[in-house]
């Protein structure tokens, strides 16, 4: 297995206990939607695969993994700080009219007061919200992507129509 | 440990005062804070808020599901970027 042919899931941050768990931190945004039964860990550049015996999805995108054959700590350790991937075959499809908030990034913002202001270069996830982060006269400016400030998102054109409010930007710029 | 009930919520009085002269003008612009120990309260749903983290201002859009948080709550002062290399 190449690594061209797979897609990176997060990695091992830790072990846990004795016998052999580990904790894999995921970089992949929606771990509960991977079929996880084998993984392929990136050994010295190689993909070794890892049979799954067990698991425990937790909610700060970790979650705790048995392994075949890694049933003691000795073992669990020389796997910390590895990537996993799992096969591109196995990546979870998604429906073409699903669309994700984070799907903005690239997307030109246009204020209803400012006109244009550019392109969405980030979208970070802050609790309870997700904030844009559009450059602007050389600076950065955010702004938090909710329902009531987007007017309009016209996904074939790749702008997002936004109703700001006012000294937003000036927030930024005077900064 | 729990703040008194019989104190009631902190809410910074200028942060309290700008939110009530916008309500009573219907009006929405950003109220740039420092204050994130400030609870949210139920007229500051709609506003948004800019609130310091210590380096810069992270806009806060309150919706009801905050109400009864702080302001700070939603301005993260730290940015996770991943364990670091484990030294030998």
């Amino acid at each position: 297995m190449k690594i061209d042919d797979c897609f990176y899931i997060g990695y091992i941050t830790k072990t846990k206990g004795l016998k052999g768990e580990v904790q894999v931190f995921f970089e992949y945004e929606e771990p509960e939607d991977l079929t996880l039964k084998t993984v392929f860990a990136d050994i010295n550049g190689k993909l070794i695969p890892y049979f799954i015996s067990s698991y425990k999805l937790q909610n700060n995108q970790t979650g705790l993994f048995y392994f075949d054959d890694v049933d003691h700590i000795d073992r669990a350790e020389k796997l910390v700080r590895k990537k996993l991937y799992l096969p591109n075959t196995e990546k979870p499809v998604r429906d073409e009219n699903e669309f994700l908030i984070t799907d903005l990034k690239g997307f030109i913002v246009h204020d209803k007061t400012a006109g244009e202001l550019g392109e969405i270069i980030e979208i970070h996830e802050y609790p309870q919200q997700f904030v844009a982060v559009v450059p602007y006269k050389f600076r950065e400016i955010m702004f938090p992507l909710n329902d009531d400030l987007i007017v309009e998102i016209d996904e074939e054109a790749g702008i997002v129509n936004v109703d700001l409010p006012d000294g937003l930007i000036d927030l930024y710029i005077n900064e | 440990m729990a703040r008194s009930i019989r104190k009631g919520p902190y809410i910074d009085h200028n942060v309290e005062k700008k939110v009530s002269a916008m309500n009573e003008g219907n009006k929405k612009s950003v109220i740039k804070t420092w204050s994130r120990r400030s609870m949210i309260s139920p007229d500051f749903v709609g506003h948004t808020f800019a609130v310091h983290n210590g380096n810069k201002f992270i806009p806060v859009y309150v919706t009801e599901n905050m109400v009864g948080h702080k302001l700070g709550e939603f301005s993260p002062t730290r940015t996770f970027r991943g364990h670091s290399e484990k030294k030998k």
